[in-house]
């Protein structure tokens, strides 16, 4: 038996799974990895463009998945370009998700283990996600975007709460001049930006659980003008309070920058942990996505079934965690795993949707 | 019986999943809540340590004093009266920060956590001769300490003012407090956090820290230290009235008061900021820069010492305005000549307006700004407001 493909979700489960998957580790580290490509404040520019761009690429793939109602990419996949070659672009599809999802745990284990819980082994921080991962995503998909569901007004009340508090340390001049050096450093933070911010390959298995496919462009568009929302907030912040010569010095800049103010009229004097705990909420979001579509893919491609799959990955996902050596490897990993993004997500959409369309492949 | 298993289980998580695996009880940690740092100076207590054997190869770089606040209820039977303290200090030297906090441990049971740490006084004979990336590099890479704390330098010794506070206070907090009484002085310069002294360092551009000193028993907010783009280093001070003027000339100020004597009467002539705001203009002519300072502000007569009696009328106000406006001029002239001429140290952010207005002109000067900065001429306008008298409509008798 295959993935059980009953499950139908809506069209704001969609938009929310989409979201919850496009937010991960990257707001942590983009003011960073932007500045320093652009090198001035113009990056928050370099956001909203490939927010738009996204919105272009998550088109694309959406229209190739409607022409295939209730199938995924994994199935889909060996009518558009034939059965030996999709099986590869399948299998790659399904371990760039299992990349992702080691990735991001890794980031949370890097993150945890040096801000929130210094002393706690790794293993452990990771034991926990795994388990709780697994036993989230054995419920199906629609466990999964209840779980989003769920913790977006904690995560989202949270992060708009002490993006606002940050505003004590905001100047608007550290933001100033726009442009001034031309498109230049516009157009060169828009691949770190685009590394972080590759959002349409979740529609690639979201569209097939779709009640009402028709609608996807909605997913596309809200998924990501939402998305968008927090990556803008996170590098005008960052940026506002260090300077574009600050933030560069920064590992973590978001994470620096709500470190870096004092609350006395409020209950909580520091709000750190607060938004550590739940952006690794919203990491395991990312995680339990990117962990389900790879055990879909394997599924699928392999004809095993869907449970066992995602029991096999699971010391494999853990493997691929460990294998940068530093901080350095990771950011390297992340780094790798969007120039990945960029070709598989980015460019090859569109080729494969011109050979559908002539080789009339799908509705 | 499988309800009764599930009840077990649930007893059993209640044990295994409840507490925190890095935890530490409160009483049992030493929490930092300032630091001092001064040139290597040892005190009586490290003298006499080494003295018995207890030291390590080291340059004697500096003194690390840290103050840690004792926990309520951790000191056994506390004496009533002002001989309680509710904190103490620990000095380290050492060539490292972190090797002085390291060393600390082999003084003391508790563990230090930086959580709390409100402030980082750096003495002046230090910030002279070691850079001030290098005395903050740890406490910016550090997980614990925040990247909020203030940082000051002091003209004396650093250590003495962590040692100043009344009964019952605490150094650190007092110090910490004292940047909320912008709103009543206006010779207090803005707290000045970790998180904004990143970017200047790594732009090599100026920028002033509070300066605090110690006398006795009691510490006090006394002018600024500036610290030079290029080199790092504390390159000088302005004192008191030339903090006044750079508040005038920055707009920084959140209250406070004006002080002159009027001219014509020979009176004293008291003025209460309640606003203040100024704007920089960079003009480019020619590639020749200028700079545009605008200052404006509204406030009241807190003192009016003028003979007589008299009805405080439209045409006294002007008069009066006047005459403030020429001393706030005068502030501001004094404390240009001194950024300009003596400390050659841009930290009124004129480099700032002239990077936002004319960037082409600006990638082309920021390399030796600093320089450049105090041959550049600048005209001034001051216009003050006198909103209202108080209480009192008329002069002093």
């Amino acid at each position: 038996m295959q993935a059980k493909l009953k499950d139908r979700i809506t069209t704001t489960e969609a938009v929310i799974i989409n979201v919850n998957y496009v937010l991960a580790a990257g707001v942590l580290t983009l003011p960073r990895t932007a500045v320093e490509a652009a090198g001035t404040s113009d990056v928050w520019i370099s956001v909203i463009l490939c927010g738009l761009l996204a919105m272009v690429t998550g088109a694309v793939i959406a229209k190739l998945s409607q022409r295939f109602p209730g199938r995924t990419f994994f199935e889909y996949i060996r009518f558009i370009i034939g059965k030996p070659l999709g099986f590869l672009l399948g299998i790659s599809v399904a371990a760039y998700f299992l990349s992702i999802a080691s990735f991001e745990m890794r980031t949370v284990q890097e993150i945890t283990g040096f801000y929130l819980l210094e002393g706690t082994p790794s293993w452990a921080i990771c034991a926990l996600f795994l388990w709780v991962a697994l036993y989230l995503c054995l419920g199906g998909i629609n466990a999964v975007a209840r779980m989003c569901r769920l913790i977006i007004p904690i995560a989202w009340g949270i992060f708009l709460g002490v993006s606002l508090l940050s505003l004590e340390i905001f100047d608007l001049n550290n933001l100033r001049p726009v442009m001034a050096e031309g498109v230049g450093p516009v157009w060169r933070a828009l691949r770190p930006t685009a590394l972080t911010f590759t959002a349409g390959e979740s529609l690639l298995f979201l569209v097939a659980f779709m009640d009402k496919p028709k609608k996807v462009m909605q997913v596309v568009v809200g998924g990501n003008a939402i998305a968008m929302v927090f990556y803008l907030a996170a590098v005008v912040l960052s940026i506002g309070a260090f300077s574009t010569d600050g933030v560069i010095t920064r590992t973590w800049p978001f994470v620096d920058l709500i470190r870096s103010f004092d609350v006395s009229y409020l209950v909580f004097e520091r709000f750190e942990s607060l938004l550590l705990a739940i952006w690794i909420l919203q990491i395991f979001c990312t995680f339990c996505i990117a962990y389900y579509g790879a055990a879909l893919g394997v599924s699928q491609l392999l004809n095993i079934k869907f449970k066992h799959c995602l029991y096999g990955l699971l010391p494999l996902i853990y493997i691929v965690a460990e294998i940068p050596r530093s901080i350095n490897g990771l950011f390297m990993m992340g780094n790798e795993i969007g120039n990945w993004a960029l070709i598989v997500f980015g460019i090859l959409p569109l080729p494969l949707l011109v050979v559908a369309y002539f080789r009339r492949a799908g509705a | 019986m499988k309800r009764r298993i599930l009840w077990l289980l649930l007893l059993i998580q209640c044990l295994l999943l409840s507490g925190c695996w890095s935890s530490s009880a409160i009483e049992d940690l030493n929490m930092e809540v300032g630091v001092a740092l001064d040139i290597a100076d040892e005190t009586e207590v490290e003298e006499k340590l080494k003295a018995a054997g207890g030291s390590y190869p080291q340059q004697h770089r500096f003194s690390c004093t840290f103050q840690f606040i004792v926990p309520q209820g951790a000191v056994g039977s506390k004496k009533e009266g002002s001989q309680s303290k509710n904190f103490y200090n620990m000095t380290e030297t050492g060539d490292s920060v972190f090797e002085a906090v390291r060393e600390l441990s082999l003084r003391t049971n508790r563990v230090p956590i930086g959580h709390h740490m409100k402030i980082i006084i750096i003495g002046e004979k230090l910030a002279r001769t070691v850079t001030l990336s290098e005395l903050t590099d740890f406490f910016s890479r550090d997980n614990d300490i925040r990247p909020s704390v203030l940082l000051l330098v002091s003209k004396g010794k650093a250590r003495d003012v962590l040692n100043n506070a009344l009964p019952g206070q605490t150094p650190a907090f007092v110090v910490e407090g004292i940047f909320g009484n912008q709103n009543r002085n206006s010779r207090i310069w803005q707290p000045v956090p970790l998180t904004k002294v990143l970017g200047p360092l790594h732009s090599k551009s100026s920028f002033v820290l509070q300066n605090i000193i110690s006398s006795g028993s009691e510490s006090k907010f006394a002018g600024v230290g500036v610290i030079k783009g290029k080199t790092g280093l504390l390159g000088g001070f302005l004192d008191e009235s030339q903090l006044e003027g750079l508040i005038w000339l920055t707009g920084k100020g959140q209250g406070g008061f004006l002080k002159t004597k009027d001219p014509e009467t020979g009176k004293l002539l008291n003025y209460e900021i309640k606003s203040m705001d100024s704007t920089i203009k960079a003009n480019v002519k020619d590639g020749e820069i200028s700079f545009e300072v605008k200052v404006e502000s509204a406030g009241r007569f807190a003192e009016v010492f003028d003979p007589g009696g008299e009805r405080l009328d439209e045409a006294i106000i002007r008069r009066k305005e006047k005459v403030l406006q020429d001393h706030a001029e005068g502030l501001i002239r004094g404390t240009m000549n001194q950024i300009q001429h003596e400390l050659h140290a841009d930290v009124a952010g004129f480099g700032t307006s002239l990077r936002i207005h004319h960037p082409a002109i600006w990638r082309k000067v920021k390399e030796d700004w600093d320089e450049t900065f105090s041959a550049i001429p600048v005209t001034y306008k001051v216009k003050l407001n006198i909103e209202e008298y108080g209480a009192s409509g008329t002069s002093a008798e």
